[in-house]
């Protein structure tokens, strides 16, 4: 269409609008799509961080109770299972929730933040593909979090059950 | 029957628990700390054992790794003729839920179950079936009637004494009739008086035919033993033992004792 245009009036050049979008509003998309790269490999990482805090500050809190639990006859396997299960059920729920909120909140926050960055954006709609919004990204999300919680439960299973007595 | 041929019956039993050159390092520390080595013992069926010591002597190493809690690092620790050392982690735990009895110098329990759920944790995991589970609970039910704790069933752990708190933990180790029953420093925490009800219980509990090792500091419990070991540095130096307990007797087992441990240097 755009050639057909273009042959109609030699005067003027003509692109097509994808092709104009990209040229007038490449600094901005481009600017988005780094960001949003950026933002997704280190999403992850601060997952796993963030599991890994909260996880220390877990089994801290609880150290009498899993020392009362191995005492009593529960084996490390159990013990670590059950914290492992809690984790995931967490990781689980806040992946949930960002995933439900990107889609409904997100695109009028960020696009609210772009406008008044004053990159004469005035809206801006996100284009996700399904399958990395919805299914690789989140499931990343979580197995970022597993990871934290399997690295930190692993030595538990090799320790002395009295360590967790506070003798 | 006579202190005597009780403590004849003791010594023709088989053994209940046995130790042999057990030893223990921690290999978390720099240089890695041998804290216990060169342990043997034996414990006979129906036997009551006390352990004694200064602080940091290794008397709670010895009772964990002779538990199944921890790992010995060297020698065989054996409960009924089973090498604890070749167990994994699973059948581990099997020993410490059916086999073996814990009770510790802080009452630990789990805050959010009342003190006849908390007891009845571990009977009710080991249980497999209803008619199993309804033993269980029957059993802990008699074991709370017997040590007098019946009536704080339905109550929280925060609402009752810590003598009270202490039977309870008698009652949960119990509850899975295990063939051993530990005790560290059971009455560490406690006053006088309630420190004698936790003795009386455990004296009950030993003249039912259970086995105990108990480690304490104060003579007046370890009085209650029929045999008494003295740790030092982490090594068996010396012992002693009685007849069968009885009330009596109690105030002259305490005074030699106190000797005793005068000469250990204590
Ligand atoms: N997990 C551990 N890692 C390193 N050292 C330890 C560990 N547990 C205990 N120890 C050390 O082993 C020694 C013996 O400790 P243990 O608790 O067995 O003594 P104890 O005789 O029970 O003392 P107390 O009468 O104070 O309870 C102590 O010096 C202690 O610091
Ligand atoms: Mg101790």
């Amino acid at each position: 269409m755009a050639a057909e245009y273009g042959e109609r009036y030699p005067d003027a050049s003509v692109i097509p609008m994808r092709e104009y979008v990209q040229q007038t509003m490449s600094y901005a998309t481009d600017a988005l799509r780094g960001a949003a790269v950026l933002s997704a490999v280190f999403g992850p990482g601060v997952a796993l961080l963030n599991t890994s805090l909260f996880l220390r500050l877990v089994l801290s809190r609880d150290r009498g109770k899993t020392g009362l639990l191995s005492a009593v006859g529960f084996s490390s396997g159990e013990i670590v299972g059950q914290v492992r299960l809690k984790v995931l059920v967490a990781a689980a729920a806040g992946t949930a929730m960002g995933v439900v909120f990107a889609g409904t909140a997100g695109e009028s926050l960020v696009g609210l933040l772009v406008a008044s960055a004053g990159l004469g954006i005035g809206e801006l709609a996100f284009i996700p593909d399904p399958l990395i919004a919805y299914g690789v990204y989140p499931l990343a999300l979580m197995g970022a979090g597993l990871l934290g919680a399997l690295l930190l439960t692993a030595p538990l299973r090799r320790a002395d059950k009295s360590a967790w007595l506070g003798r | 029957m006579t202190g005597a041929t009780t403590a004849q019956a003791v010594t023709q039993a088989p053994t209940a628990l046995e130790c042999r050159d057990l030893a223990k390092t921690y290999y978390s520390t720099d240089p890695p700390s041998e804290v216990v080595s060169g342990i043997d013992l034996a414990v006979r069926r129906g036997g009551f054992l006390a352990v004694m010591g200064a602080s940091g002597s290794g008397k709670s190493t010895l009772l964990y790794n002779l538990s199944g809690m921890d790992r010995p690092t060297g020698g065989r620790a054996l409960l009924e003729g089973r090498d604890l050392t070749s167990l994994g982690d699973r059948e581990m735990s099997r020993v410490r839920l059916t086999r073996v009895g814990l009770v510790f110098q802080q009452a630990s329990f789990l805050r959010t179950l009342n003190v006849r759920d908390n007891i009845l944790l571990p009977a009710l995991k080991a249980a497999s079936g209803k008619r199993q589970a309804a033993e269980a609970a029957a059993r802990g039910d008699g074991l709370m009637e017997r040590f007098g704790i019946a009536h704080v069933g339905r109550h929280g752990i925060t609402q009752v004494s810590g003598g009270q708190l202490q039977r309870a933990s008698i009652c949960r180790s119990l509850a899975c009739e295990p063939s051993v029953l530990f005790a560290d420093e059971p009455t560490g925490a406690l006053n006088s008086s309630m420190t004698k009800e936790v003795m009386d219980a455990l004296t009950d509990v030993h003249a039912g035919g259970a086995t105990i090792v108990m480690v304490t500091h104060d003579p007046a419990c370890a009085a209650r033993a029929d045999r008494v070991v003295f740790l030092r540095d982490g090594r068996l130096v010396d012992s002693r033992e009685f007849g069968a307990w009885n009330e009596e007797e109690a105030g002259r087992r305490e005074d030699d004792l106190i000797t005793w441990l005068r000469e250990q240097g204590l």
